[in-house]
């Protein structure tokens, strides 16, 4: 077997395109396929190998979330953290930036409006480019780890003249109240938008803030293919964009179908215990104050609540006494995992979440049962006066 | 005789055909130490894709399965050939790590071609897939 060398990344990004092989230089990567529960030993090995092999990160590299939190790993099994920091280490030897996050917009891998980047995980590919006004595709875990080695990626999709002009305008006449409903929307639209890249008009704007809009658009990745939503007034260059002809509508019903779809009935008094979990994507502070905001008016909650968010929104949160507040309110802060805990893996309990992209995979590849709830229903049904 | 084939990685190898009328899970359908599928009910379950020409519609399942690939090459289990039905990112990247010779073509055709166990010739670098100019 040839020794991994950068021909072989370079056949990786080849084998994506078609026709003249062409190329755009990217001024970050970031990477996903980091968890062990989703790769596993042969990811483990591979990236390993790689690590071995002295190949290096050509540009600004940061990885997503692991299965572990590195400050409670007594938590997991003594094997997945010992494999999962294995992992973490070759990542480290090559160059990467340590993030373990999904979020690397906020604070790890910063980006501007017109810069090229190679990004797999597909939540920050959704905001980088419909709320900043940066470039990337929506990449995969190789293309990604390619590209970081590399420095360019393939020139496809995005990083073509045209290749981010929508196809289809979207209209949306309902209430949106809160960050679920959000949510709702944007996987609503990846569901029903196909490969289309669409153009979002939302008839009555509502609190339209950065929070909501990081959900609708990690629900969006979740369900749909496109790597960019144009929502009109909030997407950077929005106004020069030719508006697409043809046309779709979506339906209040439908945020509430898919609602149900995610959603088990809890019965009176479950065997199960019931987790709230929160950040996912990982919580911005604006995010983590709304939390402390809906939490003012109670004691805490009668459920366990987990948050999840990224080790350095965890250190910045930490000046301004965020974090204390929230623990004091009996809500747990993870970092470095995503909600794909390990821990969470072996729990028998109803996961109530406000993120339908959480609430899509721990159904899918943990098998737990989920309930769909807004922060402010939570804190409604579950706070102690 | 020789059947037109679409270049996906290049390289040539020659080997007992397996046909797989299903697509394959590398990641949990297949044992990464031994290369034999263990997906239930498969109807290759059983069987191993260890130094066969491998026939297969498309993968399935996670994209990890381009890691297990990886290492079934490593561990000299891997497919000498894959002769795919179709444009498949998760077995191409795979292919592409371990220098497995890689084409895409009509599985029709093939099977029309030539059966199960049969010494095919994989010529990636040419594109076309034959039987061996000599027997042994």
């Amino acid at each position: 077997m040839k020794k991994i060398s950068r021909e072989i990344f370079r056949k990786i990004l080849d084998s994506v395109q078609t026709g003249r092989k062409q190329y755009a230089r990217i001024s970050s990567a970031h990477l996903s396929g980091i968890s062990y529960l989703n790769i596993g030993d042969p990811g483990l090995e591979f990236l390993e190998d790689l690590s071995n092999s002295g190949l290096r990160f050509k540009v600004k590299t940061t990885i997503n979330p692991g299965c572990i939190d590195f400050d409670s790993a007594v938590e997991c099994d003594p094997g997945i953290v010992e494999k999962q920091r294995r992992i973490v280490e070759s990542l480290r030897a090559m160059g990467a930036v340590v993030s373990l996050t999904c979020t690397p917009y906020l604070f790890d891998n910063p980006v501007k409006r017109n810069q090229r980047v190679s990004w797999a995980e597909s939540s920050a590919v959704l905001y980088a480019n419909s709320l900043i006004g940066a470039s990337t595709n929506k990449e995969g875990s190789l293309t990604a780890l390619a590209s970081a080695i590399l420095g360019y990626t393939a020139r496809t999709g995005v990083h073509l003249r045209t290749g981010k002009n929508p196809h289809i305008l979207v209209e949306y006449e309902g209430e949106l109240k809160d960050e679920l409903d959000y949510g709702l929307l944007g996987y609503v639209m990846g569901l029903k938008a196909g490969s289309k890249i669409p153009y979002l008009r939302l008839r009555n704007n509502y609190a339209g803030s950065l929070s909501n809009y990081k959900q609708l658009l990690a629900s969006f990745g979740t369900s749909g293919t496109a790597p960019i939503v144009w929502i009109e007034k909030v997407t950077p260059g929005f106004s020069k964009v030719r508006k697409p002809r043809k046309k779709m509508v979506v339906d209040k019903h439908e945020l509430e179908d898919q609602r149900k779809a995610l959603s088990e009935e809890i019965p009176p008094s479950p065997e199960e215990k019931l987790v709230f979990v929160t950040g996912c994507p990982h919580l911005s502070l604006e995010e983590a104050e709304n939390i402390l905001t809906a939490l003012g008016s109670v004691r805490g909650l009668s459920v366990e609540a987990w948050a999840f968010v990224s080790r350095r929104a965890y250190l910045e949160a930490i000046k301004k006494g965020l974090w204390t507040s929230l623990s004091e309110k009996g809500v747990r802060v993870f970092k470095d995992s995503c909600v794909m805990y390990c821990k969470l893996k072996k729990e028998k309990a109803y996961v109530v979440t406000n993120s339908v992209k959480a609430a899509y995979y721990l159904r899918g590849n943990f098998r737990l049962k989920t309930v769909l709830k807004s922060l402010k229903e939570v804190v409604e049904e579950y706070g102690v006066k | 005789m020789s059947l037109r084939a679409k270049i996906v990685n290049k390289g040539f190898a020659e080997g007992s055909l397996l046909i797989s009328t299903q697509p394959i899970s590398f990641f949990g359908g297949v044992d990464p130490s031994t290369g034999i599928l263990v997906e239930r009910n498969h109807p290759l379950e059983g069987v191993s894709v260890s130094k066969r020409i491998l026939a297969v519609p498309s993968s399935k399942g996670s994209t990890v399965g381009s890691y297990v690939i990886y290492g079934l090459a490593k561990k000299g289990v891997a497919p000498l050939g894959i002769i795919l039905g179709q444009v498949d990112s998760i077995i191409t990247a795979g292919a592409i790590l371990s220098g497995i010779p890689t084409v895409v073509a009509n599985i029709k055709k093939l099977q029309s071609f030539f059966k199960d166990g049969d010494i095919v010739v994989l010529d990636a670098e040419k594109g076309r897939i034959m039987r061996p100019l000599f027997k042994e």
